[in-house]
Formats: structure tokens, sequence, C-alpha cells
């Protein structure tokens, strides 16, 4: 094995979950997430000569998925949009309160808007700092601290409106 | 610094709590408790953005890399995942089979200029956009199938094999079923489109390209359009999924 591929493999095997999660949650079709991940780390492979700091790995990835993601938008000619995500299986065996609350959870994160969600993501799910993502979505520090401020705030007023919703009905 | 920028930057970023906000915290049971409920708050939020990643992903990433690389030239990456196939064609047999195809493919093509979408064209777009659902192996229950079906009127008696893959899918404007099972030939996919308004697609009845062929049964009520690998014996399998078809009403 060449040091190339070693490099490769071991950045394969450190941030594909990561990715693969961050771009499910973006496109919320584990098809299209596995097929993004797989086009990612295929330009990474093409380009990994070029890619110098290793601490700017992670930034570097995000940035290409993200455009890839974007580049399936002006590719995609016919409006093939799922009406409905129904088959994504939950192997992980929790209790079904857990499971309820966990489903919520998933159903608000998918009405956050872009510009909240996509913060907040990099946050939670690939564990970036403020500057990192700064970085990746272009924006100052400030913007970001702000936009994941609200994206949290928005989260937990529409939770404990849930709540309330729930504790109303079974009255 | 003043409670509402506290609870900003307590909220903007949770675990990491710097001197200057643990000095403000410090001896205010209320704002410990608020710290401690917001990270408790993110703790859910970790465990419901965790869903679970495809097995050997890792390994399909590296080994489709590195297919991508040897491939003679520059190919769409929906093809690479042939080397996936559970079919074991030789390179020879490929090779003379894509040969023909692209010969029939020509035919095809100069005959349906003036067509918007042929039949192939517009169920062929939807399979390679979603070419994953060929890799799925988790059963899904006949059961759970027609509760979705029923909800577009219809209801399936069996199928020559387990589902593994159901999506309800926008068929230009048209929502339809979308389903894939396993048959002794590999992975099979069934379109079922609501027929009312307008036709799937315009032209003959067969398509292939050269990995899969398909043939639709335009039904009164839908379409039915089923793809499966070539090689595989379409004709039974199409008539053994449109006997099975039943509308409820």
């Amino acid at each position: 094995m060449t040091e190339k591929q070693k490099r490769y493999e071991a950045l394969v095997h450190v941030y594909h979950s990561e990715l693969f999660r961050f771009a499910y949650w973006l496109c919320r079709d584990q098809n299209i997430a596995e097929d993004l991940v797989q086009e990612t780390f295929l330009r990474a492979w093409r380009a990994l000569d070029s890619l110098q700091d290793q601490q700017a790995v992670k930034p570097w990835l995000l940035t290409i998925l993200r455009r890839e993601n974007a580049r399936r938008f002006e590719r995609k000619q016919f409006d093939y949009a799922d009406v409905e995500n129904d088959t994504l299986v939950d192997e992980q065996s929790t209790t079904l309160d857990a499971e309820m609350e966990q489903t919520v959870i998933q159903r608000q994160i998918g009405k956050l808007s872009e510009e909240y969600r996509e913060p907040l993501l990099l946050q939670v799910v690939m564990g970036c700092s403020g500057d990192e993502i700064a970085q990746i979505l272009d924006l100052n520090k400030n913007t970001v601290m702000t936009r994941l401020f609200r994206a949290r705030n928005q989260l937990k007023e529409a939770l404990s409106s849930d709540d309330d919703q729930l504790r109303g009905a079974s009255n | 610094m003043d409670e509402l920028e506290f609870r900003r930057r307590i909220l903007a970023e949770p675990s990491t709590i710097d001197k200057e906000l643990e000095a403000f915290a410090e001896q205010d049971t209320d704002k410990q408790a608020f710290i401690d409920d917001v990270r408790a708050f993110d703790d859910e939020l970790s465990k419901a953005l965790n869903i679970p990643v495809p097995e050997n992903l890792a390994k399909r990433i590296i080994d489709n890399t590195y297919a991508a690389e040897d491939a003679p030239s520059e190919q769409p990456l929906d093809t690479i995942i042939e080397a996936k196939s559970r079919f074991a064609f030789n390179r020879l047999y490929l090779a003379a089979a894509a040969s023909f195809l692209v010969a029939i493919s020509v035919f095809f093509v100069t005959n349906k200029q003036h067509t918007l979408y042929s039949v192939g064209e517009h169920a062929f777009a939807h399979l390679y956009h979603e070419i994953g659902s060929l890799d799925k192996h988790e059963a899904i229950d006949l059961a759970y199938v027609n509760e979705k079906f029923a909800t577009i009127g219809g209801h399936l008696d069996e199928l020559p094999g387990k589902v593994t893959y159901l999506m309800f899918c926008d068929f230009q404007g048209k929502k339809g079923l979308h389903l894939v099972f396993e048959s002794d030939f590999g992975p099979m996919t069934v379109f079922i489109v609501p027929s009312d308004e307008q036709p799937f697609g315009t032209g003959s009845d067969d398509f292939n390209d050269e990995r899969f062929a398909g043939h639709i049964n335009r039904g009164e009520r839908a379409d039915t359009i089923l793809i499966a690998s070539i090689g595989a014996p379409l004709d039974s399998y199409n008539s053994m999924i449109n006997d099975a078809i039943r509308w409820l009403h």
C-alpha cells in the first residue's frame, strides 16, 4: 500500500461516519447522503496531494461535501423529491419514550431553516468549533454564534410547545 | 456580562464554558441549573442526530474510489456500483453486452427525437437517482408495504421476494410507489405510478441500458414499471407482479 493510500484510508475511517450523518441531516435521504459522502471522498482522494495541513482536514472535507450537495440541485433535471422518508431504519435499541422524544427532536430539526440548521449540525454532529464553522460557511464568528444561539432557542421553544400540546391533548 | 449575554453564550456553545462564564455563574443556583439544563438538552440533541451509519460504508468508499481510479476513463460514479452487483458477469460478456446495447440505444434515441421523455429515460433517471436503493437488505413487512400502497388505492397480494426498499416518490408531479424486492436474480425495482392524468412516459414498453432492462405494464389505474439487471427473466417476474396487484376501490 502506498503512503497516499494509507493516509487516505485513515481519513475515510476517521471521518466517514460523521460526514454521513451530516450529509443525511442536510438532505434527509440515506441514499443521497451515501452518494454525497462517496463523491466527497473520491474528490478528496484526487486532491489529497494538495492537502498539506492535517489540522485543516475536517473543514476541507466539509467544504467539498457542501459543494457536492449544492451541485446536486444544479444537475437535478427531474423533480424527484421524496414525498415521505419512510425507510430510515433505526437499528439502535432505545426505549419507546426515548424513541418518541428523539423523533420529535428530529422533526423539529428538520423544521429549522437552513441558516440555523447547518451551523448547529456542524457543531453537534461534526464537533466543529465556532471558528471552523465560520470558515466553512464563510461567515464571521459573531454571526455563527448568533445563529447557534437562535437554533437552540427555537428548538427548545418548539419542543416545549410540543410538550404543552401533548399535555393539553391528554387532559 | 449581563444575564442575556450569559444565556446567549451558553446556548451558542454549551460545551465551552470559559472562566468568565464560570465566574458569572458561580454561587448562583439558577444559572448553574440553566447550564445543566442546556447541556442535558444538547445530549438529547446529539442522540437524536446520531443515526446509524450503513454497514461497511468505509470499505465501500475506499473500494469505489480505487475502482474509479482504475477505470480507463472518467466515469460517472453510478456505474462504479457495478462492482458491488451480485451478478458475476465476466468482463468479456459485459463488454459484448454493452456494445450491443449501445447500438440498440442509438437506435432508440434516434427514433425518439420528438418525444419529451421516453419511458426508459424517465424510469432510469429515477432509478439512478436512488441507486443506493438496490443495496438494502433489511426486510420490510408486506403488511407495511400495503399500508402505504393503500393510500393510493392499491394492494399487493404477494411479491416474489422480500421487500428491501419502499418510498413514495414524486414522478413528475405524480405520487407513486418505489419499491425494491430481492429476487433470485438480484434486486428488482418496481414503480407503481397512477396513470389517471398522464401516462408514465411515451414510446416503447421495453427499455434497457448497459446494466438494466425494464418493462412497463400500462394499466387502467396505474403504470407498473419493473426494472431488473440484464439477463434476469423479466417477463415472468413482470406477470407475477402484475397478477399480484389489486385495486381496492
